[in-house]
């Protein structure tokens, strides 16, 4: 069996790590309903940033949704 | 089961997707044509989680859409639709900015600049000893993490002047660009969108930069432009490029 190198653990981690944040939190949202819940991921592998830019971003998002809706469709305000 | 969607390419690549391309848990992958842009999806079956494998699979046929010589819009990971037919109404709501922003990216790819602290060698962490002290287990431990934390002390300190110069080394190739620091550790991810054709001098000229030994740089890329569709100005930043400069 080869053990990894701390090097190579760290290279492995940081592009995991980067994956993670380009996928989870980049790209064109056209439903406007994102639904992440990952498991298995080692928080420690991945930057808080993913997480506290998750939940801004889908607040962010889900406010602006809801405002283009009512704008959209004032019947639908009762 | 579930309409999962993973990326949007122009019409004109609606043949190019490969038969057996799949996607999460080995779905196989299919387009949905849409007017003048193709969406590439799979069906999928909801989970109260999603496992990693999921989120690799995401990026694989991402990767995919990539190779076939088009540049694909990504979506953002997590959207699911009830069938394809909500999928399809979902991208006629925007589509025409959609279409805009497909024919924009044309041409162009994402690349990563990834800096961070490399991982610190133990002859660098080890305390000089007052002269005359033996230092004892304890105090040579935390000698270490006052070691460890001076080098990354700097390496925060010096962050923008080493990234300044990265992004010199490449500068004649960017587009747009978009920087992102860590929170957790000194960390800065640079992402810069470029022409397609200039992918290989690009890494070249990344990885010819000097970086000081405390320093470790990836060169991440090419890949669709994830970074780039967030930004709600992309399509008017983008149709201000003139691609025959």
């Amino acid at each position: 069996m080869t053990i990894p190198r701390d090097d190579e653990l760290e290279t492995e981690q940081l592009i995991l790590g980067d994956l993670l944040n380009h996928v989870l939190d980049k790209g064109v949202v056209i439903s406007g309903t994102v639904t992440i819940s990952v498991a298995d991921i080692d928080l420690l592998l991945v930057d808080l940033r993913l997480l506290l830019t998750s939940v801004e971003t889908s607040m962010r998002r889900g406010v602006a949704d809801t405002l283009e809706r009512l704008a959209a469709a004032p019947d639908d305000r009762a | 089961m579930r309409t999962h969607l993973y990326c949007l390419l122009p019409a004109a690549s609606r043949d190019a997707l490969p038969e057996a391309t799949s996607g999460i848990d080995g779905a196989p992958v299919r387009s949905l044509v849409f007017g003048e842009i193709v969406a590439w999806v799979s069906d999928v079956v909801d989970r109260s989680s999603t496992p990693i494998s999921s989120v690799r699979a995401h990026d694989a046929v991402i990767a995919a859409a990539l190779s076939t010589g088009s540049t694909p819009l990504p979506a953002r990971f997590g959207q699911r639709f009830p069938d394809d037919e909500a999928c399809r109404s979902a991208l006629g709501k925007r589509y025409p900015a959609l279409a805009t922003a497909v024919d924009a990216i044309q041409g162009f790819v994402e690349m990563t600049l990834l800096l961070t602290l490399a991982a610190p060698r133990e002859e660098d962490l080890q305390p000089l000893p007052p002269a005359g002290a033996e230092l004892g287990t304890g105090r040579r431990y935390l000698e270490m993490l006052r070691a460890r934390e001076d080098t990354a002390r700097k390496f925060s300190e010096n962050l923008d002047h080493l990234s300044d110069g990265l992004v010199a080394a490449v500068r004649g190739f960017i587009r747009q660009s978009s920087v992102q620091d860590g929170v957790k550790r000194p960390f800065r991810t640079i992402s810069h969108l470029i022409e397609r054709e200039d992918v290989a001098a690009y890494t070249e000229a990344a990885r010819a930069a000097q970086m000081p030994a405390e320093c470790r740089m990836l060169v991440i890329g090419p890949r669709a432009p994830y970074t780039f569709t967030t930004s709600a100005d992309l399509v008017h930043e983008l149709r201000q490029v003139d691609r025959h400069e």
